[in-house]
C-alpha cells in the first residue's frame, strides 16, 4: 500500500476521534516513517520532500508534548524543502519552526525565519497582483491589494511582537503592537502582548487595567491555552514588581490551583470520553513554570522552606538555568542568616554569654559566641536549605554562565565583534538573558559564593570570589562594598591583617546601592526620549520600577560604614592594637542606633578584658545583660580612676 | 573531648588538700599515672590550667604546687618548649613586679603569683631535677626557707616560646578564656551568714564539674574578636518571572495532498527520470515526461533530480536537461547546476545544453567565461590527436555560434580564443574562427571610433 495513504488515513482518523486517539496516530506516523527508510531519532538529511508532511506531523506531535528541541532537531532538517513545497504547506512548517525557536528561546532565528515566511508570501501577491513596491513595515496597503494575506499578515505580526519582547526591543515593539491594536483590540492574544509589553515597560497600573479587559469566559482556548492560569500568573508578576509580595505570591497560588483545576477538568473529560486528552490538551500543565515563580515571590516574602521546595522541583526540570541555582543558593543563605539587621536581635544579643555556673565566691560568667556555628549536615549534596547546599548551587550557577570575559584571553577585537551581535544567554523557562543582565548575574553569583565559602571557613576560597567580585566592571555599590569586607575577612583568617586592613578603607562604604549601575543601549535612551514626549507614563511608577525589590540593610552610607569601622575594629584588635581598635568601635558605635549588633558588645568586652578593665567590663555587663550578675560598678568610681577606656554609650 | 565525672573526680583526689599536705610527689605522680594514660593529657593539662586561673577552685597553696608540677610531670621527656603549657611556666617564673602600680590591670586569666620557695623549686624541676626533690610533700617545699639561693634565669625559655608564638597566626593568638568569676558576695547557705567568701566545698565541686565536663564544655571555648559578616542582597533580575501570553496556535497534523492525486503522474514521471539517468529515452518516453512536467511546475522539485545527478542526464537525455534546467530556473539552486554544468567533462552533449541555454535564457556570463576555458584546457591537454581534432572544431563552432549570436563579448575572450586558433591552426574551423574573431574585433572598434 502506499505509505501516503496509510498516513492520510491516519490523519483523517485522528481528525475524526478529534485529536484524542494520539497514540494510534503516533503508530501510525512511525509505521509510514518505517516504510519510507526514516529514523526521526537519526535524520541526518532530509532529500525527498515527500517526507515532509509525515516529518511535519512528527514534530507537531512532538511540539504538543512540549519536546520542543526534538521537534525543532527535526524542523530544521525540512529547511532546504520548503521551497519547493506546496504554499500551504511550507507556511505551516516555516510557522512551526517560528514557534519553536520562541519555545526554545531563540528571538533571532525566529526573527530570520518571519522575515523568510513575509518574502515568501508577499512575492507571491506581487507576482499576481500588480507589482508594488511596498515593504514590509507598510503592511496597511498590503491587507489591501490582497484579503487572503490578511490573515497572514496578522498572524506575522503577532509572532514578531513575541520576539520583540523576547529580545526586549521595545521601540519595535510598541510599532507592531500599535497596528495590532487598531485591527483587532478584542483579540485576547493581542491584549495580553500589549500588557506585556507594558509590563516590560514598568508601568504596572497599566497592566492591571488591560488584564482586567479580557474576558473570563473562556476557560481553556482552542490551542489549548487556560486563561485564568495565566491571567493569575501576570497579576502576581506584577505584583512582584510593585513590590507587593504577599499579594503577588497569593495570585501565583490562585495560578496553580486552577492550573490543577484545569488539568483535573480534562482529566476528567478525557475519562468520560474513554479517551485520552486532546493534542491541544496533552501537555495544559504549565505546573513548573509556575513552580519558578512562586519560588521566586515566596523568596521575596522570606518564607524560606516554602520557596525552597518550589525552587527545588523546578531545577529539576531547569537544570541549565544560572539564574534558578543562584535564587536556590539565596534561599539557602536566607535561611542561614535572615538579614543583616539579625544581629542587633536579642536572642542573638544574648549569645554574647553562655551564662553563669555555680552561686556564691565560685559564680563564673561564660563568654559565648556571636557567630553561628552550624552542624554540617551529612551529606550536602541531599537538598536542603543548608549553606553547605548553597555551595553547591553556586558553583553549578557559575558553571552554566558563560565563560566570563574577564578570566578568558579573547583580544578586544573579538570582544567588540561578539558585542555587535545579540548576546543572549538562555535561561528557561524565563526569557533568555542580555549581556547586561548575565554581567549581573555573575557579580550577584560571586557575592553570595564569597559570602558562602566565608560561612564554610574557606578563607582562601572565599578570597579569591571577593577578587573576582572586585575585577567585574558591572558591580553595584553594595556588591563592592561587600567585596572589600569579605576580602577583609578572608585575609585575617589567612594571615594576613595588613592587606586585611587595606580592604577596610572607610570609603569603600559611600555607595551601597543595591541597583546595578544604569548602563543603557542606545535604543533605550531613544526609548525614554520617546517615552518623555507622549508624557505617557506616570512619573511615580518609573520610580517604583527602580530599587531592590525587597530592602537590604545597610541601606545608608553612615550604617555601612559603622558595619566597616566594627570590622576594622576587629582587625585591629586581632593585631593587638588595643587602644586603636577601641577608638574605631568607639566610632562605629555613635553611626550605629540602639540595639547594637551582638558583636559590638562581645568586642567592648573583650577589649576591656584583654586589657585587664575588668571593672569597666562588668560595668558594660551590668548595663547591657544586667541579668547575669549581681553585682553594679559604679561608673563615677571608674572615671575617677582616668582609664583610657570609653565605655559604649 | 572533655573530662569524664570518673576523670574528674580522680583527679581531684589527686589535687584533694589532704593528699597534697600528706603524700610526697613520688606517691602523688604514681597515683595520677595510675589514672591517666598518656593520651589523656592533655585534656588535664587544661583542666589543670583552668583550676589555676581560678584562685577560688584551687584555694590551697599545696593543691596549686602540685597541679603547676603535674603540668611538668606530664612532659618532663620533652624539652621544655614543647610542652605545650609552658606559657604558664614563663609567666610564674616571671620575676614579681617590683612596682604594685602596674597589676592595676586585672587580667582574669592571669594565674596567682607563687612564693619564692615555690619559684625555687620550679627552678630546681627545669634545671637540676634530682630525685631528692621528689622525696618531699609539697607542704614540705612550700616551708623551704630560700632565702639564700639565688634566681634562675628563665630568659632563653622565655625566648624560645616568643620565637614559637610568633609563628601563630594572629587570629589564634587573640584567643581568650571565654571564662570568668563574677563572684556574689550574698551567702549560699545558713552556715555563711556573717563569712563572705567562705569556699563552699559542694558549689565549688558544683562549678568545677560544670566547667569541666559535659558536652562543649566551657573549658574548651575561648573568646576573639569576631566580624560581622553581612549577607549579600538577593539578586536583582531583569524579566525573570516568566508571563504567559496566550496564542492563538492551530500546529495541528497535516494532510498529504500528494496523495494519489499527483503521485500517479509524479511516480510515472519520476521513473522515467530514473531512467533518463542511465540510458536515452525514445522520443514517446520523452515526450510523456516533458508532458508531466509541464502539468505540474512543482513537480520538477520531486523527481530526484540533484545536481550531482545532472552529467548523466546531460550525457544521456541532453533534451530533457536542457528542458528540466529551463523549468529550474526560478529554483534558488539554478546555480548550484550550472556550476556542475560547467565543469563537467567536455562534450557534444554537454556542449549542445549549454549552447541551448544561452540561446533561451540569459546565462550568467562568468557561466559562459568558465565553459570556454573549461573547453579550451580540454583540448589541450587531450593526448588523441584523432579525438582532439575533432572536439577543437566541436569549440570552434560553438564559439563562432556564440560570437554570431552576440551571446559575449569577443574583448572578454579575445586573448584566450586568439591563442586558441593560433595553436590548433592546421585545423579548418581553427582559422574560420580566428577571422571572425578578427573581423568583429576590427568592427568593434571601428564602432567605438
Amino acid at each position: 500500500m502506499d505509505p501516503k495513504v496509510i498516513h492520510n488515513k491516519g490523519v483523517a482518523e485522528f481528525y475524526q476521534s478529534k485529536f484524542t486517539k494520539i497514540e494510534e496516530f503516533k503508530l501510525c506516523l512511525s509505521t509510514v516513517c518505517h516504510f519510507d527508510h526514516l529514523n526521526i531519532d537519526n535524520l541526518i538529511t532530509v532529500d525527498d520532500v515527500d517526507h515532509c508532511v509525515v516529518l511535519y506531523n512528527q514534530a507537531v506531535i512532538l511540539y504538543h508534548y512540549q519536546q520542543y528541541k526534538a521537534a525543532l532537531s527535526i524542523m530544521e532538517k525540512l529547511i532546504p524543502c520548503i521551497e519547493p513545497l506546496e504554499e500551504n504547506m511550507a507556511k505551516k512548517i516555516a510557522f512551526l519552526l517560528v514557534e519553536l525557536y520562541l519555545r526554545t528561546h531563540q528571538p533571532e532565528k525566529a526573527m530570520g525565519r518571519l522575515s523568510y515566511i513575509e518574502k515568501m508570501l508577499f512575492t507571491n501577491i506581487k507576482s499576481g497582483s500588480s507589482p508594488n513596491n511596498s515593504e514590509r513595515a507598510e503592511k496597511s496597503e498590503n491587507q489591501e491589494t490582497s484579503l487572503s494575506s490578511d490573515g497572514a499578515s496578522s498572524k506575522i505580526s503577532l509572532y514578531k511582537t513575541r520576539c520583540l519582547l523576547m529580545m526586549k526591543s521595545l521601540k519595535a515593539c510598541k510599532r507592531e503592537i500599535k497596528v495590532l491594536m487598531s485591527t483587532q483590540a478584542q483579540n485576547p492574544s493581542v491584549v495580553y502582548l500589549k500588557s506585556n509589553f507594558e509590563y516590560l515597560r514598568g508601568s504596572y497600573r497599566k497592566v492591571l487595567k488591560m488584564l482586567a479587559t479580557v474576558p473570563q469566559n473562556i476557560v481553556i482556548t482552542e490551542s489549548g491555552d487556560c486563561l485564568p492560569v495565566m491571567y493569575y500568573n501576570n497579576l502576581g508578576c506584577n505584583h512582584f514588581h510593585t513590590r507587593k509580595h504577599h499579594l503577588g505570591a497569593f495570585y501565583f497560588k490562585r495560578a496553580v490551583e486552577e492550573n490543577e483545576n484545569a488539568f483535573k477538568s480534562v482529566k476528567k473529560e478525557s475519562e468520560e470520553g474513554k479517551f485520552g486528552p486532546s493534542l491541544q490538551t496533552v501537555a495544559i500543565s504549565r505546573h513548573y513554570e509556575l513552580l519558578y515563580n512562586m519560588g521566586v515571590q515566596l523568596l521575596h516574602c522570606g518564607k524560606i522552606q516554602a520557596a525552597f521546595d518550589c525552587l527545588i522541583q523546578a531545577v529539576q526540570v531547569y537544570q541549565t538555568n544560572p539564574r534558578l541555582w543562584l535564587r536556590l543558593a539565596e534561599c539557602c543563605i536566607t535561611n542561614y542568616r535572615e538579614d543583616n539587621e539579625v544581629d542587633k536581635k536579642l536572642s542573638r544579643r544574648l549569645q554574647v554569654f553562655q551564662g553563669s555556673v555555680a552561686s556564691g565566691v565560685h559564680r563564673k560568667l561564660i563568654l559565648g559566641s556571636t557567630t553561628k556555628h552550624e552542624k554540617l549536615s551529612n551529606n550536602p549534596a541531599i537538598p536542603a536549605p543548608s549553606i553547605e547546599f548553597a555551595s553547591l548551587c553556586l558553583r553549578n550557577a557559575l558553571l552554566l554562565l558563560p565563560e566570563d570575559p574577564l578570566q578568558s584571553d579573547i583580544s578586544e577585537e573579538q570582544n567588540d565583534s561578539c558585542k555587535s551581535e545579540i548576546f543572549l544567554v538562555p535561561a528557561p523557562p524565563s526569557n533568555p538573558m542580555r549581556a547586561a543582565e548575565v554581567s549581573n548575574l555573575r557579580c550577584s553569583i560571586l557575592a553570595a559564593s564569597a559570602y558562602v565559602s566565608l560561612c564554610l571557613n574557606d578563607h582562601l576560597v572565599a578570597l579569591n570570589y571577593a577578587e573576582n567580585l572586585l575585577r567585574q566592571h558591572k558591580l553595584s555599590g553594595a556588591q563592592r562594598y561587600l567585596a572589600h569586607l569579605y576580602a577583609a575577612e578572608a585575609f585575617v583568617h589567612l594571615n594576613r591583617t595588613t592587606d586585611a586592613i587595606h580592604h577596610l578603607n572607610p570609603e569603600y562604604s559611600v555607595d551601597v546601592s543595591v541597583c546595578p549601575p544604569e548602563q543603557k543601549t542606545e535604543q533605550d535612551k531613544n526609548d525614554k526620549n520617546e517615552k518623555m514626549d507622549k508624557n505617557d507614563r506616570d512619573p511615580v511608577e518609573a520610580t517604583e520600577a527602580k530599587g531592590a525589590l525587597v530592602p537590604w540593610t545597610p541601606a545608608t552610607p553612615q550604617k555601612a560604614q559603622a558595619v566597616l569601622l566594627y570590622n576594622l575594629a576587629a582587625t585591629l584588635a586581632i593585631r593587638q592594637e588595643y587602644a586603636e581598635a577601641l577608638k574605631n568601635l568607639g566610632e562605629s558605635s555613635k553611626l550605629t542606633s540602639q540595639p547594637f549588633p551582638a558583636q559590638m558588645y562581645s568586642l567592648k568586652i573583650y577589649l576591656d578584658l584583654i586589657e585587664g578593665r575588668r571593672a569597666f567590663a562588668q560595668y558594660i555587663i551590668k548595663e547591657s545583660f544586667g541579668h547575669l550578675t549581681p553585682n553594679r560598678v559604679d561608673l563615677s568610681l571608674l572615671t575617677k580612676k582616668n582609664m583610657p577606656s570609653e565605655p559604649l554609650p | 573531648m572533655a573530662l569524664t565525672l570518673n576523670d574528674l573526680a580522680s583527679l581531684l583526689s589527686v589535687l584533694s588538700e589532704d593528699s597534697t599536705q600528706t603524700q610526697t610527689f613520688e606517691v602523688l605522680v604514681s597515683t595520677f599515672h595510675h589514672y591517666f594514660q598518656k593520651a589523656d593529657h592533655y585534656k588535664v593539662g587544661t583542666a589543670l590550667v583552668l583550676l589555676l586561673q581560678n584562685r577560688d577552685l584551687l584555694p590551697n597553696p599545696t593543691q596549686k604546687l602540685v597541679a603547676v608540677f603535674l603540668l611538668y610531670e606530664m612532659y618532663k621527656n620533652e624539652p621544655v618548649v614543647n610542652n605545650p603549657f609552658a606559657p604558664v611556666f614563663v609567666h610564674l617564673l616571671k620575676a614579681p613586679p617590683e612596682n604594685q602600680e602596674t597589676i592595676q590591670q586585672d587580667l582574669h586569666w592571669a594565674i596567682p603569683p607563687i612564693s619564692s620557695s615555690e619559684r625555687y623549686f620550679l627552678c630546681q624541676l627545669f634545671t637540676n631535677p634530682v630525685k631528692e626533690m621528689f622525696k618531699k610533700t609539697p607542704l614540705q617545699v612550700i616551708q623551704m626557707d630560700v632565702s639564700n639561693t639565688q634566681n634562675i634565669d628563665m630568659k632563653p625559655l622565655e625566648l624560645a616560646l616568643m620565637e614559637k608564638q610568633s609563628e601563630f597566626p594572629a587570629i589564634s593568638k587573640s584567643s581568650m578564656p571565654s571564662i570568668f568569676s563574677d563572684r556574689d558576695n550574698k551567702p549560699t547557705s545558713f552556715e555563711q551568714f556573717g563569712k563572705p567568701g567562705l569556699v563552699n566545698q559542694d558549689v565549688q565541686r558544683q562549678a568545677i564539674e560544670a566547667l569541666l565536663t559535659g558536652p562543649n564544655p566551657p573549658v574548651e571555648n575561648c573568646m576573639r574578636p569576631e566580624f560581622i559578616r553581612l549577607a549579600p542582597p538577593l539578586h536583582i533580575a531583569e524579566d525573570e518571572l516568566v508571563w504567559m501570553n496566550p496564542f492563538e496556535a492551530d500546529y495541528i497534523p497535516a494532510w498529504d495532498t500528494s496523495m494519489c492525486s499527483r503521485s500517479s503522474a509524479g511516480t510515472d514521471v519520476r521513473r522515467l527520470m530514473t531512467l533518463a539517468l542511465k540510458s536515452s529515452l525514445t522520443l514517446q518516453q520523452q515526450q510523456q515526461l516533458m508532458d508531466g512536467l509541464e502539468r505540474d511546475p512543482k513537480l520538477v522539485y520531486h523527481i530526484g533530480l540533484t545536481p550531482a545527478k545532472l552529467p548523466d542526464l546531460v550525457e544521456n537525455n541532453p533534451i530533457v536537461a536542457i528542458e528540466v534546467l529551463l523549468k529550474l530556473m526560478e529554483s534558488k539552486h539554478i546555480t548550484e547546476y550550472f556550476s556542475v554544468l560547467v565543469n563537467m567533462e567536455m562534450s557534444l552533449h554537454s556542449m549542445e545544453v549549454v549552447n541551448r541555454l544561452t540561446t533561451t535564457v540569459e546565462l550568467p556570463s562568468e557561466f559562459i567565461h568558465l565553459y570556454i576555458s573549461n573547453c579550451i584546457s580540454t583540448c589541450e591537454s587531450i593526448t588523441d590527436r584523432f579525438l582532439q581534432n575533432r572536439l577543437v572544431r566541436l569549440v570552434c563552432v560553438f564559439l563562432q555560434s556564440l560570437i554570431r549570436n552576440k551571446i559575449i563579448d569577443v574583448k572578454d575572450i579575445f586573448i584566450e580564443v586568439q591563442a586558441f586558433c593560433i595553436d590548433f591552426s592546421r585545423i579548418r574551423e581553427a582559422a574560420a574562427l580566428f577571422r571572425l574573431l578578427k573581423a568583429s574585433d576590427n568592427n568593434g572598434s571601428g564602432n567605438e571610433q
